[in-house]
C-alpha cells in the first residue's frame, strides 16, 4: 500500500482511480517550494499553499463535526497552527498530512465536547438543527452523523484524504488494530443503513394512503 | 467488483463531492485571517538571526550529543527530525478561551462572564461593568443605579444616583468603587453602606486607581480637562497634579504604582507618581489611539491605534520600562475595538467588529495571531441586525479560580 508521499509524487500515474481532492493535491517538490517561499515571507506561496488544502481541510472537519461554522473554525485554527510553526517546519515532510492530523484531532474533540454538553445541558438548551449541507447525499450525510467521531473520523481519513490505515494509525496515533477496528465499524454501520431499502416516497402533495 | 468494493468506490465518490454549506464564504474568509496571520510575521531577516543562534546552540549540543553518547552517530537523523518538526498544536475546544481565567465582556445588551471552558453567564442590564480586585464581585453601571453582582449574576445591592452612572473601577484593597455619575465623580463603599462626590466636571476617562495595599488611604487618579489629578479618597488630600497637556483617553498606574500613565489621542505620557511629566511617547504618524490595557506585570502598555486615511488598526506595545518606541504587534484592515490582557500576561485580545471576532494576539516570543474566536456578536448580543450598537468588548481578564490564594485580575480598555 502506498504511503501519502508516495503516492501524492506518483499523483499522475494514479489519477483515473482518486478523487476530485486529490487531483487538486500539489506535487511534493512544487509544494515543498511554497513552503520555502511562504517561510520566506511570500504571501503568493502562502496563497499556494492555502488554496492546495483548504477545501479538502474544511469538508474533512465539516464531515467529523456536521456544523458548518465549527468546521470553518477548525480548518482556519489548523492553518493558524501552521503558520505559528512555518519557520520550524520540515519541508522534507508533507504539509497536508501534518495539517490533517491538526484537522481531525480538533474536530474529533470538537464533536466530543458537544455530545457532553448535550448531556449537560439538554434540559436547559436546546441546540440549533445543524445546517443542511447543500449539494451532498443527504443520505450519506446523516449516516455519517450517526457514527461515533473516531469512526467518522477513521472513514473521512480513509475514504476522502485516501490515508492508508496505518498511516490513520500515525495521524491519531492509535495502534493500526483500533483503526481498523473503528474502520470496520463504521463502514458496516454506514453500509447497513445506505444499502437498506428505501422507503417508497407519496405520489403527490395531499394524497393519504391507507 | 465485490459487493464491499463497490460500496467503498460510492463512498468516496460521494465524500469527495461533498461541499460544505456556504464553503466559498469561508473560504474568502478564512483566507483573510490567514493572509493577515501571515504578514503579521515578523520579517524574515529577524527570524533568521534568531534561528542562526538556535542552530548553533542545537549543532554545538549535536556534537556534544554525539560525542558523548552515540557511536558513529547512530539515530542521529530521527533525533533531528523530532526536534525541527513541528507537533500539531495540542487541541482545544472552540468555544473556550486560549488561556485560562474569567473574561468579564461588556455587550449592547449587557455584561457576560465568560469562562474558558466556554460557559457564560449574563449579568443583565448593565452599560458598563468591572471585576472587583480578586475577581469575586461584579460591578456595574445599571442606567442611574450603580449595582453590584456575584459572577452567578446575584445581586448584592444596587445605589440609585442623581445621573447616569459609567466607568466604575474598584479599588486595589476591595473597600471602595469610584464612579462617574452624570460629570461628577464618587466613591461608593464597597459593601454600600456611605458614597461621597469626590470632584465635579470630570471627564468620560475612566478613574485610575494607585495599586496601594491596605490599610493604607486608596488613591485615585482622574482626569479634569487636560491636567490629572491624584488624590487621597478619604482624607481628600492631593498628592499631586500634572502639567497640562492634551486630554487623556485612559490612565494607568504602571510599574506597582511609581508611574502614572496618560494614553492620549495621539501620544502616551508618562508621569512621577506626583504627576511630573517624565516622558512622552509619541505613536505613529497619522494615527490616534483607540483603545490600551496595562500588562497585570505593569511594564507593558497595549495601545490599539486607527490610521483614518488607511481605514486600518494597529496593535501596538509599549514597554513603559524601556525608551523605546512602540512596536507592532499586529494590523489590519478595518478597527479594532477593545484590548485586554490575559491573567497571565501571554495573550492579548482584541476586537474586530468588521470581521465580528475577536483575535488573540501573542505579545512575545513568536509574536503574531495566536487563533480568531469568531460570531462575537452571536455570542454576546443574539446576532442582532443593525450592526449599530458598539461590539462587544472585554472589560477585564481575572483568575479562573476566585477562591485561589492570590487571584489576579486584569482590566480592559475603556469603550
Amino acid at each position: 500500500m502506498t504511503s501519502a508521499l508516495a503516492r501524492a509524487s506518483t499523483i499522475d500515474l494514479t489519477a483515473a482511480r482518486l478523487g476530485p481532492a486529490d487531483l487538486q493535491r500539489p506535487g511534493r517538490r512544487r509544494e515543498r517550494a511554497w513552503v520555502r517561499a511562504a517561510q520566506a515571507g511570500s504571501h503568493e506561496a502562502m496563497e499556494a499553499l492555502f488554496k492546495a488544502h483548504w477545501a479538502p481541510a474544511h469538508r474533512a472537519a465539516f464531515l467529523i463535526v456536521h456544523d458548518a461554522a465549527a468546521a470553518e473554525d477548525i480548518a482556519q485554527e489548523a492553518f493558524l497552527a501552521a503558520i505559528r510553526a512555518l519557520d520550524r517546519f520540515d519541508r522534507r515532510r508533507p504539509f497536508g498530512p501534518w495539517l490533517h492530523r491538526i484537522v481531525v484531532n480538533r474536530a474529533i474533540d470538537w464533536s466530543r465536547a458537544r455530545a457532553l454538553r448535550r448531556e449537560v445541558a439538554e434540559a436547559v438548551e436546546s441546540e440549533a438543527p445543524p445546517a443542511r449541507p447543500a449539494g451532498w447525499s443527504d443520505e450519506v450525510v446523516s449516516a455519517l452523523a450517526a457514527l461515533d467521531p473516531e469512526q467518522r473520523a477513521a472513514v473521512v481519513l480513509r475514504h476522502l484524504l485516501e490515508y492508508t490505515p496505518g498511516e490513520i494509525a500515525q495521524l491519531l496515533e492509535v495502534p493500526r488494530g483500533t483503526v481498523n477496528s473503528r474502520l470496520r465499524r463504521g463502514l458496516d454501520r454506514l453500509a447497513a443503513q445506505l444499502e437498506a431499502p428505501a422507503r417508497p416516497a407519496p405520489s403527490s402533495a395531499g394524497e393519504e394512503r391507507p | 467488483m465485490s459487493r464491499r468494493s463497490a460500496f467503498d468506490d460510492r463512498l468516496r465518490r460521494e465524500l469527495h463531492a461533498a461541499r460544505p454549506p456556504r464553503a466559498v464564504d469561508a473560504e474568502r474568509r478564512a483566507w483573510r485571517v490567514v493572509r493577515a496571520a501571515h504578514a503579521a510575521r515578523p520579517p524574515a531577516r529577524a527570524r533568521w538571526r534568531g534561528a542562526r543562534l538556535a542552530l548553533a546552540a542545537a549543532g554545538a549540543a549535536l556534537a556534544a550529543g554525539a560525542l558523548a553518547l552515540t557511536p558513529a552517530g547512530a539515530r542521529m537523523g530521527d533525533w533531528i527530525d523530532d526536534v525541527v518538526s513541528p507537533a500539531p498544536e495540542a487541541t482545544r475546544s472552540l468555544s473556550s478561551l486560549p488561556a485560562p481565567g474569567r473574561l468579564l465582556v461588556v455587550a449592547d445588551g449587557g455584561a457576560w462572564v465568560f469562562a474558558d471552558n466556554g460557559a457564560r453567564r449574563q449579568l443583565g442590564g448593565l452599560s458598563d461593568a468591572t471585576w472587583s480586585p480578586r475577581g469575586w464581585f461584579v460591578a456595574g453601571a445599571r442606567g442611574r443605579e450603580l449595582v453590584a453582582l456575584d459572577p452567578q449574576n446575584r445581586e448584592r445591592w444596587s445605589r440609585p444616583t442623581g445621573a447616569r452612572v459609567s466607568v466604575p473601577r474598584w479599588s486595589p484593597d476591595g473597600y471602595r468603587i469610584a464612579y462617574r455619575s452624570g460629570s461628577d465623580l464618587r466613591v461608593a463603599i464597597g459593601d454600600n453602606t456611605d458614597d461621597w462626590r469626590l470632584a465635579r466636571g470630570v471627564g468620560a476617562t475612566p478613574p485610575a486607581w494607585k495599586p496601594v495595599a491596605a490599610p493604607a488611604e486608596q488613591v485615585l487618579a482622574f482626569a479634569t480637562g487636560g491636567r490629572i489629578s491624584i488624590v487621597g479618597v478619604d482624607s481628600r488630600q492631593v498628592h499631586g497634579r500634572t502639567p497640562p497637556g492634551p486630554p487623556p483617553r485612559e490612565l494607568w498606574w504602571a510599574d506597582g504604582g511609581r508611574r502614572l500613565v496618560a494614553v492620549t489621542s495621539t501620544s502616551v505620557r508618562v508621569h512621577g507618581p506626583r504627576g511630573r511629566l517624565l516622558r512622552t511617547v509619541r505613536l505613529p504618524y497619522g494615527s490616534t489611539a483607540a483603545g490600551s490595557a496595562l500588562a497585570p506585570d505593569g511594564r507593558r502598555l497595549a495601545i490599539v491605534t486607527r490610521a483614518a486615511d488607511r481605514g486600518s488598526s494597529r496593535l501596538l506595545l509599549l514597554r513603559l520600562d524601556r525608551p523605546r518606541p512602540p512596536r507592532s504587534l499586529f494590523s489590519s484592515r478595518g478597527s479594532f475595538e477593545g484590548v485586554a490582557w490575559s491573567v497571565d500576561g501571554s495573550l492579548l485580545v482584541v476586537g474586530v467588529p468588521r470581521a465580528d471576532q475577536w483575535l488573540f494576539v501573542r505579545p512575545e516570543g513568536s509574536v503574531g495571531l495566536d487563533s480568531v474566536v469568531r460570531g462575537i456578536r452571536e455570542r454576546f448580543e443574539g446576532g442582532r441586525e443593525p450592526r449599530t450598537g458598539a461590539f462587544p468588548r472585554p472589560a477585564g481578564w481575572c483568575d479562573a479560580d476566585p477562591q485561589s490564594a492570590r487571584p489576579r485580575c486584569s482590566l480592559g480598555s475603556a469603550p
